[in-house]
């Protein structure tokens, strides 16, 4: 039995070299995800790991889904449609994961870029060292991107016209639901039992709109209320994985056909973030052996990036232990713990 | 043993001997298991056979064939056979607690991944179980080879996917659920019904405590995945068979097969409405979809030829009004004679029909990708009674008049001219109503087909959205519905009661829609 020594950062990122400046980030960010946790005592099944004991033999549980915005799959018939109209706006993002695609001059697709990195780490870099977080943008956004655009004194703008963009590249997460504060408080609140008229609900959709839970058609809220919920209806203690963050699960490559010579290794790069802990990737083919546009997917070349969209799993991951120890909560839809 | 005139799966079971042997029956060609050497073995080309079976395992469980396979590949996790994925099926299963009957129908588990989709998959009953098929793909004859073993009985390789298409075992054996020799997995599409998968999990309780914490199920994965991995293995399998459908001088071996996913209905994928019974049943949802693939081939007319498909708010109904329809009729989940919801209860997601098989699609595009069936051929085909999807008799019909030669060269053949042809020179296409008459009217439209029938589509989508906002509608639609699923029901594919909802008493009456959008029977 083990307390989690602190809260690594999302993806175990390291933009600061200096020694004093990453130790105030470290403090930074411990204080805001405890924070967070703090801020759910009536949940009793949810604990914060760095104040409870985590056994080694915790259930470790990825919950996945795919960043391709699940609710477009009601509000259109056609596959084309609505990938268009995901590739148009990152309002319509909402999967915790957001997109931007870089055409050619021919309009064919030169890189898709990916990314489940948070505000919350943007805003809390900001405020230990703007500079870093300038760097951030110059080594992945543009070049001549300068300090103005993106923040006022010690007010990060994580809406900034450079992180706003779905024709060339972007830097984190910015749709209004994509951050790490909704998945915290979802997975919290997913811990309570949720009845209808005295008897359990339980299917995804129907639990998430009993339970307030989010968006019911959404692949992200479901997916993660309904397995939360189930652990928690096994009376165990839960938490959430460090480090905390929303992942990339990587690329299914299910279907995907791609120029000759060229094979998924050569296309999918992961920018940020440390190995099964990816948070920013992009797709690209090999200068010389074609662009994104030359790579089929089910027999359909690619032209937007929503469809590598459908492809990208997206994952958080929950931990569950001392099963039976827990006497779940249970509320009728919509009663307030 | 003697020459077995069974041709269903089940005669399999039969295959008696040595567990530590494989012996082949294919169904419908073999009169009897026959036992395989050695060398017999060492000939089989997929990864299950040459990486186990060819050196003397011949595991007695699921988990013992993983665990076997793992040490074949020596533990490499760059080893192509070793990603492994788990998903998960049982019809009924994400319903309420506490109904009886529900429960995991099976585990689908993949080893391989990539852009063809996995090279193994294995589907059984849980870790530990008696009854085990493997379908492993055969790199030096292509296709899946099919296996199977129960108890202590020896394995069977019952075929090849290409047997699926040889006289004889064509429709036998394994080939009764695998028409065409592909992977099977019937709810396809979003939201999968019956699967856990994104849109609906199963939940713990319904594996039980010991199996919720199996990895198998605690680290499964959703349907949405197996989706594409399925969708990757049938289209490998039909790029295979149509290539080798052609010979070398171009001569096309079997052109009514082909032509078969085009007319008729060999199998079909389920889909239901995305929204779920209790939401709509519930109050949630003042209305939810009828799948697009009801009214229309969608996947055909719209995804291979770029003709239109209704728009969303055409295809949206009263969940109330549907609910009363569903109470009229006695609709109600039933399983051995006891009723386990419901009346009124659908599946959990509401309204789920057949539509065209991705396998057929999958035929459909190869075949024009080939050079074999133009465009215009394919459209004038799959317009005729476009209205019913599947299921047509009308369609099917013409599968009589498929030209029994057929040459492809450099993409280029006459077959589509010649096909035509021989629709259009049959005393039946001068009579009125009869199919080859329909189909000609199509034809004549020459090169405007995609104007023309665009305005046909639509003129028909225009027509059946008013009709289903009517009581009377709603009731034919759903009168529709069951008919399909009767088609359904009498297919091995119909492996457990709680696959559809079904009425009390059962409709029986044979529906069908007209392309002014009136449902009438016949």
């Amino acid at each position: 039995m083990t307390k989690l020594d602190k809260f690594a950062l999302p993806g175990r990122v390291d933009d600061l070299e200096d020694a004093g400046a990453r130790a105030a980030l470290d403090e930074r960010w411990q204080k805001f995800v405890t924070g967070e946790f703090d801020d759910l005592p009536q949940f009793t099944q949810f604990y914060n790991p760095v104040a409870a004991d985590t056994p080694a033999d915790a259930q470790h549980r990825p919950i996945p889904w795919f960043a391709f915005p699940a609710r477009l799959n009601r509000e259109f018939t056609s596959d084309a449609e609505r990938n268009r109209f995901a590739d148009e706006s990152r309002d319509q993002q909402d999967e915790y994961c957001e997109w931007s695609v870089r055409h050619n001059p021919d309009k064919s697709i030169a890189r898709v870029t990916f990314t489940t990195e948070v505000r919350e780490y943007y805003e809390q870099l900001w405020k230990v060292d703007r500079n870093a977080v300038l760097a951030l943008y110059h080594e992945h956004v543009a070049d001549d991107v300068e300090l103005g655009e993106l923040g006022v004194d010690d007010t990060y703008n994580p809406n900034n016209s450079r992180n706003n963009q779905v024709d060339g590249p972007i830097m984190h997460l910015r749709q209004g639901s994509n951050n790490l504060h909704a998945a915290i408080v979802l997975a919290a609140e997913a811990t309570v039992l949720r009845t209808r008229d005295g008897v359990r609900v339980t299917d995804q959709q129907d639990l998430v709109a009993c339970g307030e839970l989010g968006n019911r058609f959404r692949g992200s809220d479901p997916q993660i209320a309904s397995e939360v919920n189930g652990l928690a209806a096994t009376g165990a203690l839960l938490t959430l994985e460090d480090p905390l963050g929303i992942y990339l699960d990587g690329l299914m490559p299910e279907g995907i056909v791609f120029p000759p010579g060229v094979t998924m290794e050569d296309c999918w790069t992961v920018d940020r973030g440390t190995p099964g802990h990816a948070v920013r990737a992009h797709f690209e083919v090999p200068a010389g052996k074609g662009t994104v546009s030359d790579v089929t997917i089910g027999g359909v070349p690619v032209t937007s990036g929503a469809q590598l969209a459908h492809q990208v799993g997206i994952r958080l991951g929950a931990v569950a232990h001392s099963i039976g120890s827990q006497t779940p909560i249970e509320r009728e839809c919509g009663e307030p713990v | 043993m003697e020459s077995s005139t069974d041709l269903t799966c089940g005669v399999l079971g039969t295959a008696a001997g040595d567990p530590e042997s494989l012996q082949r029956f294919v169904v419908g060609r073999d009169r009897r298991p026959t036992p395989l050497d050695q060398a017999a073995i060492a000939d089989l080309g997929d990864p299950f056979a040459t990486l186990l079976l060819a050196k003397g395992v011949f595991p007695r469980t699921p988990a013992q064939l993983l665990d076997a396979l793992d040490d074949a590949i020596g533990g490499n996790d760059k080893d192509p056979l070793a990603p492994q994925q788990t998903f998960v099926v049982g019809e009924g299963s994400q319903l309420e607690l506490g109904a009886p009957l529900r429960g995991i129908r099976s585990f689908l588990i993949t080893r391989g991944r990539g852009g063809e989709g996995p090279d193994m998959i294995v589907s059984t009953r849980g870790p530990d179980a008696e009854f085990i098929e493997v379908m492993a793909w055969d790199r030096t004859v292509q296709g899946f080879n099919y296996y199977q073993t129960r108890a202590d009985s020896p394995w069977v390789l019952a075929g090849n996917s290409a047997d699926a298409l040889v006289s004889g075992s064509a429709g036998s054996g394994p080939f009764e659920s695998h028409p065409s020799g592909s992977p099977l997995m019937k709810e396809l599409r979003f939201p999968w019904v019956h699967w856990s998968s994104s849109a609906a999990k199963i939940q713990d309780d319904i594996a039980g405590p010991e199996l919720a914490s199996h990895p198998w199920f605690a680290r499964k994965s959703g349907a949405q995945v197996l989706e594409k991995a399925m969708m990757a293995a049938i289209t490998r399998w039909t790029s295979a068979r149509l290539a080798a459908a052609v010979a070398a001088d171009g001569t096309v071996a079997d052109p009514g097969g082909i032509l078969r996913s085009f007319l008729d209905t060999p199998t079909v994928n389920l889909v239901s409405s995305k929204v779920q019974t209790s939401n709509a049943f519930g109050g949630r949802e003042d209305s939810f979809d009828i799948p697009q693939a009801f009214f229309v081939d969608s996947e055909c007319l719209k995804g291979i030829l770029g003709l239109p498909s209704p728009d969303p708010a055409q295809l949206t109904v009263s969940s109330a009004a549907y609910r009363q329809v569903l109470t009229d009729h006695g609709v109600a989940l039933r399983a051995d004679g006891t009723t386990i919801a419901g009346p009124p209860e659908d599946t959990n997601f509401l309204f789920v029909v057949p539509e065209r098989a991705f396998e057929d699609v999958a035929t459909v595009a190869g075949a024009i990708e080939m050079g074999l069936v133009s465009s215009r051929l394919a459209a004038c085909l799959l317009m005729v009674d476009f209205a019913n999807p599947v299921f047509s008799d009308r369609r099917k019909a013409l599968l009589g008049r498929v030209p029994t030669t057929a040459t492809i060269v450099d993409k280029q053949s006459s077959f589509s001219e010649d096909f035509a042809n021989a629709i259009l020179n049959a005393p039946a296409a001068s009579e009125e109503g009869s199919p080859e008459h329909e189909f000609k009217q199509l034809w004549e439209v020459g090169d405007d087909w995609p104007t023309r029938f665009k305005e046909l589509l639509n003129a028909y989508y225009a027509a059946f959205a008013p009709v289903l906002r009517t009581p009377d509608g709603l009731e034919r639609a759903f009168q529709l519905a069951e008919s399909r699923r009767n088609g359904v029901r009498a297919m091995p594919i119909n492996e457990h009661p709680l696959l559809f909802a079904t009425p009390d008493p059962p409709l029986t009456k044979t529906m069908r829609m007209q392309p002014n959008g009136q449902i009438v029977e016949g």
